[in-house]
């Protein structure tokens, strides 16, 4: 039952793994390079702006393409 | 003071993401109570309810203390996961690769699991039919708590935030549900439960990117406002992408049916 739930849980964040990786990683790597002042904060936001939507069409798209 | 559009947003986001999760959560309460009684409806849904209260309770001061870039950091990171996976549902589902979320389905599913019990005539069958109803209460009353969470996080101009607000957007809709459903007394099935999830993953999507860009120093043109400019961007995704696959994958799908 606790298992169950725990699936869930983690399944109202995660369902698609691509889309899931994509993210963190694309939030993280942009976190890490602000952190380190590599990047502005113009740069930033422009990569989660753009990064975010892209994750999403390649999301859709991929799931399209294995349906078919 | 808080902007009258940024108001709106999380007021009604809250609103309308809480009327999907409601509506889920009642049908397999409706499910247990017409299959056992509103006994086991009643202890599961007071138990799962009580629990939520408790949690809440407990992890509610706890966010006080959280730095807030590291609060607007792990909110903005959960709403992108839950938001961007929200959408991406929707838009297959308006593409029409995936099935609709159907109440109708879902109440006879959780129905005859709870008669085919029934006939074994087993002794916990009171017990199972209270945790099916205490397990969809918690599960959608912890996606609800989450929501107002991430959209209540807003920053006012007086360095507080919007929880309240979103808190009423989430009762308003709990509400409307519980009298809708108490005088139609079926699966609210024809609630336009995949519209609300897209326009919910959109806004939801917005807030995250706002969150995530805010916890890294950036500030975003318009502050607030900048909110429903990536509302917008994510939007025209969506309908891009429906309108793009739509008529190739419904085709598609009406060759297979024949």
């Amino acid at each position: 039952m606790i298992k169950g739930i725990w699936a869930e849980l983690v399944g109202l964040f995660v369902d698609d793994e691509f889309l899931a990786i994509a993210i963190v990683a694309l939030v993280i790597g942009i976190g890490v390079l602000r952190y380190l002042e590599i990047i502005d904060p113009v740069i930033g936001g422009a990569g989660l702006v753009i990064g975010l939507p892209a994750i999403l069409i390649a999301g859709v798209i991929r799931t399209l393409r294995r349906i078919h | 003071m808080t902007q009258l559009p940024t108001l709106v947003s999380v007021v009604g986001s809250s609103f309308l993401a809480s009327i999907v999760e409601i509506v889920e959560a009642f049908t397999i309460i409706l499910a247990v109570s017409i299959v056992r009684g509103w006994r086991p409806a009643i202890i599961g849904t007071a138990a799962a309810l009580a629990l939520l209260a408790v949690a809440v309770v407990i992890f509610g001061p706890i966010l006080e203390l959280v730095p807030i870039h590291a609060l607007q950091f792990t909110i903005g990171i959960l709403t992108l996961l839950f938001g961007l996976r929200w959408l991406r549902k929707a838009i297959l589902r308006s593409i029409g690769v995936i099935a609709m979320h159907d109440e109708d389905a879902i109440f006879t599913k959780e129905a005859n699991a709870l008669t085919a019990l029934e006939r074994q005539k087993l002794s916990q069958l009171e017990w199972i039919a209270g945790m099916t109803a205490f397990k969809a209460v918690l599960l959608e009353g912890l996606e609800v708590i989450f929501i107002v969470i991430a959209l209540g996080s807003t920053r006012t101009s007086d360095g507080g935030n919007l929880i309240w607000e979103a808190s009423l957007g989430a009762l308003a809709a709990c509400v409307l549900v519980l009298i809708a459903g108490a005088f139609v007394h079926k699966p609210l099935s024809t609630v336009p439960e995949n519209t609300l999830k897209y326009a919910v993953g959109i806004m939801l999507s917005a807030f995250g990117v706002f969150w995530t860009g805010e916890s890294f120093g950036i500030e975003w043109p318009g502050a607030d406002l900048s909110i429903i400019g990536f509302g917008l961007i994510f939007f025209a995704i969506g309908t891009t992408l429906v309108n793009m696959y739509r008529p190739r994958y419904s085709k598609s799908a009406m060759a297979g049916a024949h």
